[in-house]
């Protein structure tokens, strides 16, 4: 705060627009302090009753248009150029009936200690003047917030009386009005800078030394526009949250952004999630009525086991042409061990699906799989998921007792599970084709195990590449060479993995394709009418 | 006004050389109705059923469960139930408890929730002392009781019945009878396949299929 005591008015005070001419002429918007060579001028235009006059005067003649310079219940705006802008302001006498001298003195901030967005000079225009306390404080750059502790500095009570010229600064003065002892007005030369309506004015708790809250402004219908697009947003909503999160001058618009964006992040993460929880739930059923029936009856899924291994030991070793004997005693038992895992994913994921639904048929609990919320692909999926991490977890088991006993050095890392992932993508997408074939036509139920003999062998041969730089140019043994490598820790080209990648997807999809087609067969046949 | 379920014109063959077995068919069935269809067996009841809840697709005409096709909105087949067949209709292997909620989770309903709805109505039925015995220990009215109660337990508004009453005692048919009642009074809608005129004329309307497949079958409800 800065003051100036004038005595006497100029012989020829200028005129408003004179004023804001030599406003724009001599004052530096970059320097609020520049204002207070102005004060002579104002408080020249001080000495002019007319201009008020002028005011009331216009206001009562175009009452219809709602054409008044009084914008508040205070202020009368006499007229503004570029950044600069003159007003009068009215400093009323409270009155004596409580509630309205809340209201009023709320409205007028009397007793409330706060700053402004923009800085001003201010002369007496009528009246005793009001009294202010004065402080100042420090903004800075960094964010000022309701709360926050402020360093403050008492630069004592003036008087805005007769031949007092003050000058306000934004974001650095802090006063408070006492009211007047009779109707007051006061004339202001205001220096608006094109972001101060996007800061905020405070009002400040002058013995914590903190900012108690922000004064009601733009701000808050800033604030309350943006807490819409919590409820209502698209992308160019997010982007737009974005761009004002990253520019805008306000900290508080910034905050309300940067939380409405968090809000909707957490909620599309909630959603997401809420939808997932079926699917999660029902890949939880299937694994616990897999976990009850082999519980409550394991001798089946013991046999079960005892065939895969004879098979496995019959085909996969025969297949890859490689003599028992070696591979027990200084032959390469990496083949073994990861042909070992391959088949029991192949298994899981291929046999379980086709093998339940034919189970379904036979037992009539088909229908739950048509009737669910669920689309069948995503049921069966589940199913095909359920079967293969029991397998995976009997076959982790095994491996490990295997690894030992053989000697071989696996290795179990990040590769290993994605090449584990891929086979699961690729195998499941052919047990889901499958099932489909099987929800067609109930006899191709037979059909499952062929397949599965048909992916031994193909398991056999990319198995056996593992060691050689020979890339196999089938969807299945692609991914099982990316296994096999992996597991051992063989280095893999990054092109490799692409592919196998690609050629997991691509099964995968094509499979979800032939499964949707035959269900819409099946409706159209009656498949799932006779059986 | 959507009805829960509604068939307008729909037509169904199964082989190209043999009669429709459903031809230019329409119903509507109404919030708060229950209604029987009759008739000789191969008449069509059952394929009809199937045609309501989306298993199979019309040749012709359209299937609207609450003013959406069945078989390509999921959120529609969740409130619908239907019950085909009460003696096959749960595992065998696992207990009516474990059942209730394993297809309730294949349906994309709460687990808990159906639990509570399943012992609850087990308890109506006054079956709740084997809800933890395997299912295929049980007798055959028995099973048909579960699979009602699994199926309903899933809290669907929509119940689709083929032979509901199969195999159930008396004192079983009074319940069941009961709890239909109560379903049609919150709301919901029944339609069911049944060769029992008893029960379903305690229960609403009856129609009657002829069999016939030259002549249009029409039902208006």
């Amino acid at each position: 705060m800065r003051k100036q005591l004038l005595t006497c008015r100029p012989a020829h005070p200028i005129g408003v627009e004179e004023l804001l001419a030599l406003a724009e002429r001599e004052v530096d918007p970059r320097e609020p302090a520049a204002l207070l060579a102005l004060a002579e001028p104002l408080y020249g235009l001080a000495g002019d009753p007319a201009l008020m006059q002028t005011c009331i005067n216009h206001s009562l003649a175009h009452w219809r248009q709602g054409s008044s310079h009084f914008y508040s219940s205070q202020s009368c705006h006499i007229a503004s150029r570029g950044v600069f802008a003159i007003r009068i302001n009215l400093w009323p006498l409270l009155p004596a009936d409580p509630r309205r001298r809340a209201i009023l003195a709320d409205v007028l901030s009397y007793f409330d200690y706060h700053d402004h967005n923009f800085s001003f000079i201010t002369a007496n225009y009528f009246g005793p003047g009001y009294a202010t306390e004065m402080y100042s404080y420090q903004r800075g750059d960094t964010a000022v917030y309701p709360g926050k502790a402020v360093d403050l500095v008492y630069h004592g009570r003036h008087t805005l009386d007769a031949n007092t010229v003050l000058l306000y600064e934004q974001y650095r003065d802090i006063h408070m009005q006492l009211p007047p002892a009779r109707l007051s007005a006061s004339l202001n030369l205001m220096m608006t800078p094109p972001d101060a309506g996007l800061t905020d004015q405070f009002y400040f708790d002058i013995k914590a030394g903190r900012v108690r809250d922000y004064v009601a402004s733009a701000s808050h219908k800033r604030v309350n526009a943006l807490g819409f697009a919590r409820h209502f947003h698209d992308g160019q909503t997010l982007a737009l949250l974005q761009e004002i999160l990253e520019t805008h001058p306000c900290s508080r618009t910034r905050v309300e952004a940067a939380r409405v964006l968090v809000d909707g992040v957490v909620g599309a993460v909630r959603s997401c999630a809420m939808s997932m929880l079926p699917v999660a739930w029902l890949l939880i059923a299937e694994v616990r009525k897999n976990l009850l029936l082999a519980v409550r009856y394991p001798l089946q899924p013991l046999c079960g086991i005892a065939v895969l291994l004879g098979i496995f030991a019959a085909v996969a070793l025969g297949a890859a042409r490689m003599p028992s004997l070696a591979l027990f005693e200084g032959g390469d038992n990496r083949v073994l061990v990861a042909s070992f895992v391959c088949w029991m994913v192949a298994i899981g994921a291929i046999g379980h699906v086709p093998g339940e639904l034919e189970d379904d048929i036979k037992a009539g609990l088909l229908e739950p799989v048509f009737l669910s919320r669920h689309p069948v692909g995503v049921v069966l999926l589940a199913r095909a998921m359920a079967g293969s991490a029991l397998g995976v977890l009997f076959c982790f088991g095994m491996l490990a007792g295997l690894a030992a006993w053989s000697g071989a050095g696996v290795r179990l890392g990040w590769s290993a599970v994605l090449a584990l992932v891929l086979l699961e993508l690729a195998l499941g997408g052919i047990g889901l084709a499958t099932a489909g074939i099987v929800i067609l036509c109930k006899r191709a139920a037979g059909f499952a195990p062929l397949v599965q003999l048909g992916l031994a062998v193909l398991i056999a041969r990319g198995v056996s590449t593992v060691t050689s730089d020979t890339m196999l140019h089938f969807p299945i043994a692609s991914a099982i060479e990316v296994f096999g490598r992996a597991l051992f820790g063989t280095p893999l080209p990054a092109m490799a993995t692409v592919a196998a990648t690609a050629w997991a997807l691509a099964t995968l999809g094509a499979s979800w394709l032939a499964l949707a087609l035959c269900v819409r067969q099946a409706r159209r046949s009656g498949s799932l009418a006779h059986y | 006004m959507t009805h829960p379920l509604q068939l307008s014109g729909v037509g169904k063959t199964f082989a190209r050389r043999e009669p429709g077995v459903v031809e230019n068919a329409t119903l509507a069935l109404a919030a708060g109705a229950c209604t029987a269809m009759m008739g000789e067996n191969g008449s069509g009841k059952t394929t009809l059923l199937r045609l309501a809840c989306g298993l199979v697709s019309p040749d012709s005409g359209t299937v609207r469960v609450f003013g959406r096709d069945p078989v390509l909105d999921g959120a529609v087949r969740g409130r619908l139930a239907a019950v085909f067949d009460g003696a096959r209709a749960l595992h065998g292997r696992l207990t009516p408890a474990e059942n209730a909620v394993y297809f309730a989770r294949v349906k994309g309903c709460n687990g808990g929730a159906a639990l509570h709805r399943f012992g609850a109505l087990a308890r109506r039925f006054q079956i709740g002392r084997f809800e933890h015995v395997p299912v295929r220990r049980l007798s055959r009215g028995t099973q048909q009781k579960f699979a009602l109660a699994a199926a309903l337990a899933t809290g669907a508004e929509l119940w689709l019945f083929d032979e509901p009453t199969l195999g159930m005692d008396a004192a079983g048919l009074e319940i069941f009878h009961d709890i239909v009642r109560s379903h049609l009074a919150a709301g919901g809608a029944v339609l069911m396949a049944t060769h029992d005129e008893v029960f379903a004329r305690r229960l609403g309307g009856i129609v009657r299929l002829t069999g016939a497949p030259q002549a249009a079958l029409r039902l208006q409800l």
